[in-house]
């Protein structure tokens, strides 16, 4: 794999004239608004995007998440609302005005032209000189890899290289910002990730922002810095992987994610004082930090994820319990998720290693003891 | 159990033998034979205006050394290239505007308009335009009623244009119209992406995108043209001797089908290597 440690030599990172925050907005979303007929497909969304940054907006199809980055790039008008690249609006820039150049899902890339010509078509739409182009054209193609395939047909390329091809011919124009719409999504799973690790490094020695969109768990983990998660039109919760990961905001999020359990219970005081939640499954216990901000009778909804979830085939050795009987197991390497059911319905999902789950010795269908810490457990209000 | 599995086997092989038979059949009777046919009597010999079965290269030194004959394949070439040119000059705009201008529904009624011309015959049209281009024409009519003076249109290369033109101009549409509705729109949204703006767009990614069917579409109006007989003699009135008129003359006079032969084969070759090189520029790289 050729590496791309020369990126930055090649170009240095722009410095930000006048830029004496921490944290500098370079995109934002200002109350954007977008409909089609009578669908709401972007719902009034504020977003501040950091310069530098790598976001990764995901969420469900239909979510919105392309029309996003769609207004961003033009190709959508906004119903309204404002985008402000460097608190100047951008709303009104025609697609070609805007410099944000963008990775296709397709990729898109030009079958009448060579993978070299593919690379310099935005600087020849730029009006940069015959020479120039293609000696920056080409070192490009060299800095991804690409050195022996500058005249072949984009047609004659493997699909990472394609994608690379695509990564050259937006990133050779030195933009400050590059789109992705779902890039990786045709390639093979070991390609895929791969390329994330290769976008990632990209991204960081370039120093430009990328907006990343992606329907992919892992894609949107394993390279951004922040994660925007989306549904209906709506932002259901921005910030650090780590922190959706640890900390979801919304019932949605947790279900979303996957991997965690969610019971419907309802806070209320004992007679010694103290908080517990109670719902159709049981009464459990939490972290007091966790109960801090709720009233008796507020609903919530509790959400333990399945690395943290144990099971005994007998009950009454830990705090919180659960009865609930076995559906199924899917077997991930060397981990297992089982998927348990309640009585009440609710579904809980526990994530094992391989030999305990021989030691259990479990069989769908088997009455099990689901339970776990009450420091683990997390609360969103409902 | 085995007799079941072979017999269903067995129907298979016919179900499928049944289908491709006509294919060869067709080639067979219909391509192969007349073309062997239409070279061994290249080299026939007419003895008394009589054909007689001969092999000799007479026929072949006599039409190719003949300036008549290469200048008529001069005149047809030029002219099959200029219609060609004009029917695709003529056939972009509106292709343009089918694939890129009109909704779904009007598109399907606009190209289902261009295969009317289809339903009438080819000589009717040709009459028709006849009429319109003579020296009591309408048009020559109005012209003169504002002054201008030019006489009958009719045996000059505008009128073999027209006719070519009428041709050919349905298909050339249809073929350019088609080549740019398979276009993937997300190739133009990325050449705007690219910082292309609209009054580059068509000749940086629309035209360049869809130049097979271009080049194909030249090509089809290229070959109508070039074996086109009904427009070389009643709009041109055998003023511009065409391959097409050269044979009907050929064999008209004494008889001479060996020699008509050599041209038709001629002909043949020449559509055969201008296909193959329009396909290979149409999906070559630029």
């Amino acid at each position: 794999m050729n590496t791309l440690t020369d990126i930055t030599a090649a170009r240095p990172v722009a410095p930000n004239p006048g830029d004496h925050h921490m944290s500098h907005a370079h995109i934002s979303l200002k109350n954007i608004h977008k409909t089609y007929g009578d669908s709401v497909a972007v719902d009034r969304l504020d977003l501040d995007i950091e310069e530098g940054k790598f976001i990764a907006i995901m969420g469900p199809s239909g979510c919105g998440k392309s029309t996003l980055l769609r207004m961003l790039a033009g190709l959508e008008d906004v119903t309204s609302g404002d985008i402000l690249r460097e608190g100047q609006r951008i709303n009104d820039l025609a697609i070609w005005e805007r410099d944000m150049p963008m990775v296709w899902q397709s990729l898109a890339l030009f079958p009448f032209l060579t993978v070299r010509e593919n690379v310099e078509f935005g600087l020849r739409m730029n009006g940069v000189a015959s020479a120039e182009r293609r000696t920056r054209a080409l070192d490009w193609l060299s800095k991804l890899g690409l050195e022996g395939y500058a005249n072949r047909g984009v047609d004659q390329l493997s699909g990472g290289q394609r994608q690379r091809v695509a990564l050259a011919r937006c990133l050779v124009t030195e933009p400050s910002v590059l789109l992705l719409d779902e890039p990786l999504s045709a390639l093979d799973a070991h390609l895929s990730v791969q390329m994330q690790g290769e976008l990632k490094r990209l991204q960081r020695e370039l120093g430009i922002t990328f907006v990343y969109v992606t329907h992919s768990h892992s894609e949107a983990f394993s390279m951004a810095d922040t994660v925007v998660i989306m549904n209906q039109g709506r932002i259901e919760q921005a910030g650090s992987p780590e922190d959706i990961y640890l900390r979801p905001a919304t019932p949605f999020v947790a279900r979303f994610l996957g991997g965690s359990s969610i019971f419907d219970c309802k806070a209320r005081r004992r007679k010694s004082g103290e908080l517990v939640l109670e719902g159709a499954d049981g009464t459990f216990d939490c972290a007091a930090s966790e109960l801090v901000e709720l009233d008796e009778g507020e609903k919530v909804s509790l959400i333990v994820r399945a690395d943290q979830i144990s099971v005994t085939a007998a009950a009454g050795w830990a705090e919180n319990e659960v009865s609930a009987r076995v559906m199924g197991e899917e077997f991930v390497g060397a981990l297992v998720n089982l998927r348990l059911e309640t009585a009440s319905g609710t579904q809980i999902t526990v994530q094992l290693q391989q030999r305990d789950m021989q030691a259990l010795d479990i069989e769908v269908g088997a009455g099990i003891t689901a339970s776990w810490h009450p420091e683990d457990g997390h609360i969103i209000k409902t | 159990m085995t007799t079941s599995i072979s017999t269903r086997r067995l129907s298979r092989l016919a179900y499928s033998g049944l289908w491709s038979l006509p294919l060869p059949l067709w080639l067979a009777g219909f391509f192969l034979g007349p073309m062997i046919l239409l070279i061994w009597l290249s080299f026939w010999d007419v003895r008394n205006f009589l054909l007689t079965p001969d092999f000799q290269l007479e026929n072949w030194q006599k039409m190719l050394s003949a300036n008549y004959f290469w200048a008529a394949y001069l005149r047809t070439t030029l002219i099959a290239i200029s219609a060609a040119i004009l029917a695709s000059l003529v056939a972009l705009p509106c292709a343009l505007a089918i694939s890129f201008f009109l909704g779904l529904k009007a598109r399907m009624v606009v190209l289902g308009l261009f295969v009317v011309p289809f339903f009438t015959s080819y000589l009717v049209r040709i009459y028709s335009w006849q009429i319109y281009l003579t020296e009591n024409g309408i048009i020559m009519k109005t012209l003169a009623a504002v002054g201008i003076d030019s006489g009958s249109l009719l045996n000059t290369p505008l009128a073999l244009m027209v006719g070519l033109v009428t041709l050919t101009l349905p298909l050339v549409i249809v073929i350019q119209s088609i080549s740019m509705l398979s276009l993937d729109k997300t190739l133009i949204d990325a050449a705007y992406n690219l910082g292309c703006g609209p009054r580059r767009v068509l000749f940086a990614t629309v035209l360049p995108a869809v130049r097979p069917g271009i080049v194909l579409g030249a090509l089809f109006a290229f070959i109508f043209s070039f074996g086109d007989f009904v427009t070389a003699t009643y709009l041109g009135g055998g003023k511009f001797t065409t391959l097409s008129i050269l044979i009907a003359d050929t064999v008209k006079s004494g008889q001479q089908w060996p020699r008509a032969a050599v041209v038709s084969l001629v002909m043949i070759a020449t559509l055969l290597v201008s296909a193959l090189g329009a396909i290979s520029y149409a999906y070559r790289r630029a």
